[in-house]
């Protein structure tokens, strides 16, 4: 279990990141999916402990999103201010530190950047399922398990997501 | 099978999490190491404390202090023409309260803690 936490952890926390924009919430969440795996699912088969986790993890972020509705229908019927404490500021997240690194790693550091904003533009549905087939390797049936539906559904959210990265990435093809 | 736009996707994102600064990698650390313990140290929490069986009786608490607010409010504003019409909190309150996922996180504690943290803000601007 320690091999498989320590391995994936990253990618997980990444994956959440992109879904939040919140660096503390992002490591919030992935506490509570490395929680529940260990607690409820560590006798079960190894093989099964990735498609659990990001089940659990895709779930955590759903939750997140959820309550992130509902904290700003209150904002707005209280009347409080806007101003999204929670959602940090995209640009303190990319620091001007490309000036002094040579042209073709500046050219990966602008594509990671837009990337980045790309895939957070995407719908929630569409960047999970993208990031679980590409980044996590899932197949179309662990996917579906993961985000709990249908396989054609998977297809349909990858080929779009990709479709739209395509679309707002084609300078950098 | 990938083409070359997805491979660099993929690459660059590898790249991504390749790069964690350090505090964000110790945190990560710290907290496999906590859920690892777990695994040893779980034990069931006494029944009486699991948060879902006091579900029913938060979501009641807080519709009842939903209401109160909404008394209080209606008060400080004076509104004199009482009933005439519903207002846009009177149906903000009905949506809150006939929608499920709001009740859900109106049963976290979290969400009191953050709108403690708002309230204090708000007390804060207005000084």
């Amino acid at each position: 279990m320690h091999v498989f936490l320590a391995e994936i952890e990253t990618r997980a926390f990444r994956m959440a990141q992109l879904a939040t924009g919140n660096r503390d919430d992002a490591l919030d969440i992935v506490q509570d999916a490395m929680m529940k795996l260990v607690q409820k699912y560590s006798t079960h088969d190894q093989a099964s402990w990735k498609p659990l986790f990001y089940s659990i993890l895709e779930s955590r972020i759903l939750d997140w999103h959820r309550r992130q509705q509902v904290r700003n229908r209150f904002r707005s019927w209280l009347h409080w201010d806007t101003d999204d404490e929670d959602a940090e500021d995209a640009l303190a997240q990319h620091p001007e530190e490309t000036s002094i690194i040579p042209d073709f790693q500046l050219q990966d550091a602008q594509f990671m950047q837009n990337l980045e904003l790309a895939l957070q533009a995407l719908p929630l549905r569409q960047q999970q399922v993208f990031l679980l087939r590409i980044w996590e390797g899932l197949d179309i049936y662990q996917t579906a398990a993961a985000m709990q539906c249908s396989e054609s559904s998977v297809k349909t959210h990858y080929a779009r997501a990709l479709e739209k990265l395509r679309e707002q990435l084609e300078g950098h093809r | 099978m990938q083409d070359d736009f997805e491979q660099k996707i993929k690459a660059s994102l590898d790249e991504s999490a390749a790069n964690l600064d350090a505090d964000t990698r110790k945190r990560l650390a710290d907290i496999r190491r906590q859920a690892l313990n777990t695994q040893t140290n779980h034990a069931k929490p006494a029944r009486w404390l699991a948060l879902s069986h006091w579900l029913p009786s938060t979501s009641l608490a807080f519709g009842v202090l939903l209401a109160l607010f909404f008394v209080a409010h209606h008060q400080q504003h004076n509104r004199t023409e009482f009933g005439a019409e519903l207002g846009a909190d009177q149906v903000a309150v009905f949506e809150m309260l006939n929608n499920t996922d709001d009740l859900d996180t109106l049963s976290d504690p979290d969400f009191y803690l953050w709108a403690d943290e708002q309230l204090g803000n708000e007390s804060g601007h207005a000084v």
